[in-house]
């Protein structure tokens, strides 16, 4: 994970409705699309992700990300599951179906049975339950990306 | 005639002891004290069980003056000490009393008599100084409390002995009549099953508050994965801004704005994660139950911030209306927060039985004269008309898997604050469920 902690600039964050955090410098490639309705959570990961190098997109709900540019290779989706409009789980399956699929982590701030059932069964690259860590974390969108970039 | 002028100055009690006392004072006749009786005895049935204590005051003031003699008293036996407590008492001013709540050592000081009113015998001694060879502690001890006669009647609560009235004079050695005696009797057997009926009361009064601890239980298991998801958000955030910063300041030339506003997100959603401890508390705080200003407002956003994730897991729309202009209302925090949450629980259970729209409404307003009003509104499947006169019944539910306590809970909740609580069918569709609590008496009025 030592490369992972390699410098990031992130700006300040754009006032817009899609935030986009471009990395300075040497960009470790790899775009990040983070999908979370709670704006803390979101602005934090935001910033954690962004810190360790990666691009970030930031989305408050799935009609925003799937209404944005997805990009085809070398891309990951970070997704919460308990969203507004529909699941997470479910807005990676109608993504899937478009073509417009990415490998994505999933993560929800619950630990209801019906929740951990649901999660363990979606196609996903890793689930994370909150609080969650860096390490973890940042381990999961590597796998993920590493799915992306063979696909 | 001078000494029932006495009696009349002495005597502050009820209007209707004082009618007794009038008419008893005009005619001392036996035939008036029956009366006294039938007075005492209707006056019992009356009085609620916080003011048995009271009456029992006031009464044995009426019989000491009505019976022309000094003293009364009332001992109750506490068996863990093996002591009698001096629990009521009234004598002529300027004559020794035994302070209430004064022990009575049954061993040392009255060991005879205690023996004697335990194996649930009268014990009347026309003269302490004529008193059995065997009882000459007791002896000693009436002398040095300054009686010279004395009745002595078993108190029974429920058939058991449970401590004993006493009747006696200072002043003169009185013959007790056969009559008088059976009386007194009657008194005591009154006077015990108002105190039975005062300990009913703080039975009831007690099992009803465990049951709202067990349901304080119940409701928190089921809102637990809702408080640990509102929990766990601010958590998540408050980590992650950590490790951003941390990871931000490990550049060459740190961007120390962003680190600045990670910390500000840091300071916020602990703020957060905060409040949502603090409305947890307002809700399961044990034993409390003080009345004191409380604002109505603030457990609706309480209570609003408890529910939110399980709203939103079963898609239900709240909206919460309460102008700021609300006054205070005159309560227990914890008691409306449970009643509250317990109404919007039940809110959910009935609009995520229809297929409509999921909409249930908090409502807050002030309503004359002087009461606050909380309304609890749902889109929900309504309440059927056989259902509506049992809806706050306990264990009446429609649920399967329902204990039927929840609304009886809040009825009871509303009860204890001197409001009421009702049940409308909404016009539309579903219904609202409504009660009123008294606002804070300093609230100053808005006109």
């Amino acid at each position: 994970m030592k490369e992972a902690r390699r410098s990031g600039r992130p700006s300040r964050m754009a006032k817009s409705k899609v935030r986009v955090k471009k990395v300075a410098g040497s960009p470790r490639p790899g775009t990040v699309l983070v999908v979370d309705d709670d704006p803390s959570v979101l602005r934090a990961m935001g910033r954690l992700i962004s810190a360790s190098g990666f691009t970030v997109k930031m989305f408050a709900k799935p009609s925003e990300l799937m209404a944005s540019e997805i990009p085809k290779s070398n891309a990951c989706m970070v997704v919460d599951i308990d969203l507004p409009e529909m699941t997470g789980i479910e807005m990676c399956e109608v993504m899937k179906t478009s073509g417009r699929g990415l490998p994505a982590i999933l993560i929800t701030g619950r630990t209801d049975n019906r929740t951990r059932l649901q999660a363990a069964q979606a196609d996903a690259v890793a689930v994370l339950f909150k609080p969650f860590d860096r390490v973890p974390l940042l381990d999961a969108i590597g796998r993920a990306l590493a799915l992306s970039t063979r696909d | 005639m001078n000494r029932m002028a006495n009696r009349a100055e002495e005597f502050n009690g009820t209007k209707a002891a004082a009618g007794a006392l009038a008419e008893f004072a005009r005619d001392p006749h036996v035939a008036d004290f029956e009366k006294l009786l039938s007075d005492l005895s209707a006056s019992f049935i009356r009085v609620s069980a916080e003011e048995v204590d009271a009456e029992i005051d006031r009464w044995l003031q009426l019989i000491v003056l009505a019976m022309n003699i000094d003293r009364s008293t009332v001992v109750q036996f506490e068996h863990s000490e093996r002591t009698f407590y001096v629990t009521h008492q009234w004598a002529r001013e300027g004559l020794a009393a035994p302070e209430r709540g004064r022990r009575v050592d049954d061993t040392s000081s009255y060991p005879w008599l205690a023996a004697q009113v335990l194996s649930g015998e009268v014990v009347v001694i026309p003269r302490v100084e004529d008193m059995p060879a065997e009882a000459s502690k007791d002896r000693d001890s009436f002398r040095r409390d300054g009686n010279k006669s004395n009745v002595t009647i078993p108190l029974r609560i429920a058939g058991v002995v449970v401590g004993a009235v006493l009747f006696g004079t200072l002043t003169s050695e009185k013959a007790w009549t056969q009559k008088e005696v059976q009386r007194l009797k009657l008194v005591a057997e009154i006077f015990g099953n108002a105190l039975e009926r005062k300990r009913v009361d703080a039975k009831v009064r007690r099992l009803s508050e465990e049951l709202q601890q067990v349901s304080q239980v119940v409701t928190m298991g089921e809102l637990t994965a809702s408080l640990a998801h509102e929990l766990n958000q601010p958590l998540a955030a408050i980590r992650n801004n950590s490790q951003a910063a941390l990871e931000l300041l490990t550049a060459k030339s740190p961007d120390l704005m962003e680190v600045a506003l990670a910390l500000e997100d840091i300071v916020r959603d602990n703020t957060r994660a905060a409040d949502t401890v603090r409305s947890v508390r307002a809700l399961f705080q044990r034993g409390e139950t003080k009345m004191s200003a409380v604002d109505v407002k603030e457990i609706l956003l309480d209570v609003n911030r408890i529910v939110r994730p399980d709203a939103k897991m079963k898609n239900i729309s709240m909206s919460i209306n309460a102008p700021d202009s609300l006054p205070l209302a005159r309560g227990n925090k914890t008691h409306l927060t449970q009643a509250v949450l317990n109404l919007v629980l039940n809110a959910f259970d009935s609009v995520c039985e229809t297929h409509g729209p999921r909409e249930v409404g908090l409502l807050a307003a002030r309503m004359e004269p002087g009461n606050v009003k909380v309304s609890i509104r749902d889109s929900g499947k309504g309440i059927d008309s056989k259902v509506m006169p049992h809806l706050f019944e306990p264990f009446f539910t429609t649920k399967p898997t329902g204990m039927g306590m929840g609304l009886a809970i809040v009825r009871s909740i509303v009860e204890n604050h001197g409001g009421r609580l009702w049940a409308t069918q909404n016009i539309d569709r579903g219904a609202t469920i409504e009660f009123e609590v008294p606002v804070e008496a300093d609230t100053p009025r808005t006109s």
